[in-house]
């Protein structure tokens, strides 16, 4: 885990550590009761001695599946979880006990829910953004232009956040978290629930504000091609920990730009078939189960194509599918790297 | 000036407030009701008597008028608007502002406050004085420093509306600690009887609680039953009560931020 870099840092986290207590009570209502007198606290750790730097204008994408510390990673920085150990230090200073002070150099857009007032016209929640963030009139009106350009927002604006699709709903959220130019945008799972145009137009926007601004993207995602189309750098954390931390390509090249095939059988495969399509050149067994074959292939050693054809030859196929590698594989590939 | 992301922030949550029109309707007539059975209740206890307690018939109308105008200040939602927050995580939005997050709530509290307060508190208060001879206010200065106490009666409840609703932090049950307040104020403000109808230790215990000032303050001095020093002590009790419960709701509010724990990923 190394990276050097010129600039001195933006962001700093060392030995960032956040646990959570969580009070467990036994099951169903005679357990709630139990919980009343004698609930046993229970430490959960969501984030443990995870340290980095973050220069300006990088693109870091932060990797994880659900679950793995990425939300409490990025509260901690933006300031709204305190460490339970551990520093952040953003601009020089530490943003839980700034709140005010760092407030105003982020933006901040989360996938799962809201900024915006539920009940009025968006256009009505970014004026009030303009009165927060004491944007002058002109760079308001140029940035919804903008924003408008590359999102094509402009006639969701009149319409209350309630009456607005999840996709547009999160167009709005974006370009209210850069109305004010942040230098840093902290986003979490941005593009999650969206539809594919959605998705490439939340993508394109980031990419847009990086280069024209020069804004330090932190991308939280479970998504690998949001990392893939936005970002330069990776940190993959996984039950709490910095598995990973360096260029995006390391990761893609060795990991990710397999594609993935699944047979469902309806007979077991016997042992030969399955080693004839395993020796073909780039295609390694992920799973050989009974009624299953999982394969990753690389494309650049074989066409997938004609590897589901070995596999339809030679196999009794039930149902064949296709896919893109999860953060889950990618995940699990580093480890059996670092393991071997 | 940051007054103005704070004056901001009260005009939409009154933008708000006015898309809500049902439940302001419904606020007025249930009002009405309220202090129509009141005023019947009154009238059966003051049947042969014409002063209670240093009440005329008259007085006591006007009271019951005068004091559902502040309680309609209070009956709205501070306190849930605020620990409905931090319950769903939605806080986040508000921790990540470089706002003041006491000064930014009191905004918006102001805000809603102003559009529902003022709005049902007009159209009560004509129907007092039109159809159950509502008085006015005592004397001029009466009528000056009632508003002043009217306004010093807001930040109050908001103080103790934010102290509640930062027990959020702590319970996930705000629900049943909400309600129990809104008791505790319907009584010890005067909303319900007036003060000078408790026995008196009863009085005592009202007089050294925060509450009085709420309801019973504004309405006496708007009846005239306090006036000249007396009347300024009064306002001045208000005011002090406001400088000690905004301060406390700071220090919970750092105490709380320092432990919290955002629900919902």
């Amino acid at each position: 885990m190394h990276h050097d870099r010129v600039n001195s840092p933006l962001i700093e986290a060392e030995c960032l550590t956040k646990t959570y207590r969580v009070r467990r009570s036994k099951p169903g209502l005679v357990g709630a009761l139990r919980g009343l007198v004698s609930g046993a606290d229970q430490t959960v750790v969501a984030v443990e001695d995870v340290s980095f730097a973050i220069g300006p204008g990088e693109t870091v994408g932060y990797i994880g599946k659900n679950g793995a510390g990425k939300s409490t990673t990025i509260k901690m920085l933006t300031g709204i979880l305190v460490p339970t150990s551990g520093s952040v230090t953003v601009a020089g200073i530490e943003p839980s006990r700034n709140r005010t002070e760092n407030g105003k150099r982020i933006g901040v857009a989360f996938g799962q829910r809201t900024s915006l007032n539920w009940d009025i016209p968006v256009r009505e929640s970014f004026r009030l953004l303009r009165e927060i963030y004491r944007i002058p009139v002109d760079a308001f009106e140029r940035n919804v232009q903008m924003f408008n350009e590359v999102l094509g927002i402009e006639p969701l604006l009149g319409t209350p956040v309630r009456k607005l699709s999840l996709g547009q709903r999160m167009k709005c959220d974006l370009a209210a978290a850069f109305l004010h130019d942040p230098e840093i945008a902290y986003l979490d799972e941005p593009t999650i629930g969206l539809d594919v145009v959605a998705k490439d137009a939340v993508r394109a926007f980031i990419n847009h504000v990086n280069h024209e601004r020069g804004t330090t993207v932190i991308l939280a995602t479970h998504d690998l091609q949001d990392i893939e189309k936005i970002c330069n750098r990776a940190m993959i954390i996984d039950a709490g920990h910095l598995v990973y931390d360096g260029p995006l390509e390391q990761i893609f090249d060795r990991h990710a730009l397999h594609k993935e095939i699944r047979f469902d059988l309806r007979s077991e495969p016997s042992p030969q078939s399955v080693d004839t399509i395993t020796q073909m050149p780039g295609v390694e067994p992920l799973e050989v189960d009974g009624h299953l074959v999982l394969l990753a292939v690389d494309p650049a050693q074989s066409a997938t194509s004609d590897v589901a054809r070995a596999g339809l030859d030679l196999l009794d196929v039930a149902d064949l599918s296709l896919s893109d590698p999860g953060i889950e594989s990618v995940v699990k590939s580093i480890y059996e790297e670092k393991l071997s | 000036m940051a007054i103005r992301a704070y004056a901001a922030l009260g005009v939409q949550r009154a933008q708000v407030a006015l898309t809500y029109r049902l439940s302001l309707a419904t606020g007025i007539l249930t009002g009405l009701v309220r202090i129509l059975v009141l005023y019947y209740i009154w009238r059966v206890v003051y049947q042969g008597e014409s002063v209670l307690q240093g009440f005329t018939l008259q007085e006591m109308t006007t009271y019951l008028f005068v004091s559902f105008v502040l309680r309609n200040f209070y009956s709205f939602q501070t306190e849930t608007s605020i620990s409905s927050k931090i319950r769903d995580g939605s806080v986040s939005f508000e921790l990540i502002k470089p706002l003041n997050y006491q000064m930014a709530r009191f905004a918006e509290s102001l805000g809603s406050v102003v559009v529902e307060g003022v709005l049902i508190g007009i159209v009560v208060a004509t129907v007092g004085w039109i159809a159950f001879g509502m008085s006015g206010p005592a004397t001029p200065v009466a009528a000056a420093a009632f508003v002043a106490s009217l306004v010093l009666s807001l930040m109050i409840n908001f103080a103790i509306c934010f102290l509640v609703g930062l027990v959020s932090f702590w319970s996930t049950s705000v629900f049943g600690i909400v309600n129990s307040k809104r008791l505790i104020v319907e009584f010890f403000s005067g909303a319900l009887v007036p003060l000078a109808f408790f026995p008196a230790w009863l009085r005592t215990i009202a007089q050294w609680l925060p509450f009085r000032g709420i309801v019973s303050t504004p309405v006496i001095i708007y009846l005239g039953q306090v006036s000249g020093e007396r009347m300024w002590a009064e306002l001045a009790v208000q005011a002090a009560w406001i400088v000690v419960m905004w301060l406390a709701g700071a220090a919970v509010w750092r105490l709380a931020t320092r432990r919290l724990e955002v629900n919902g990923g």
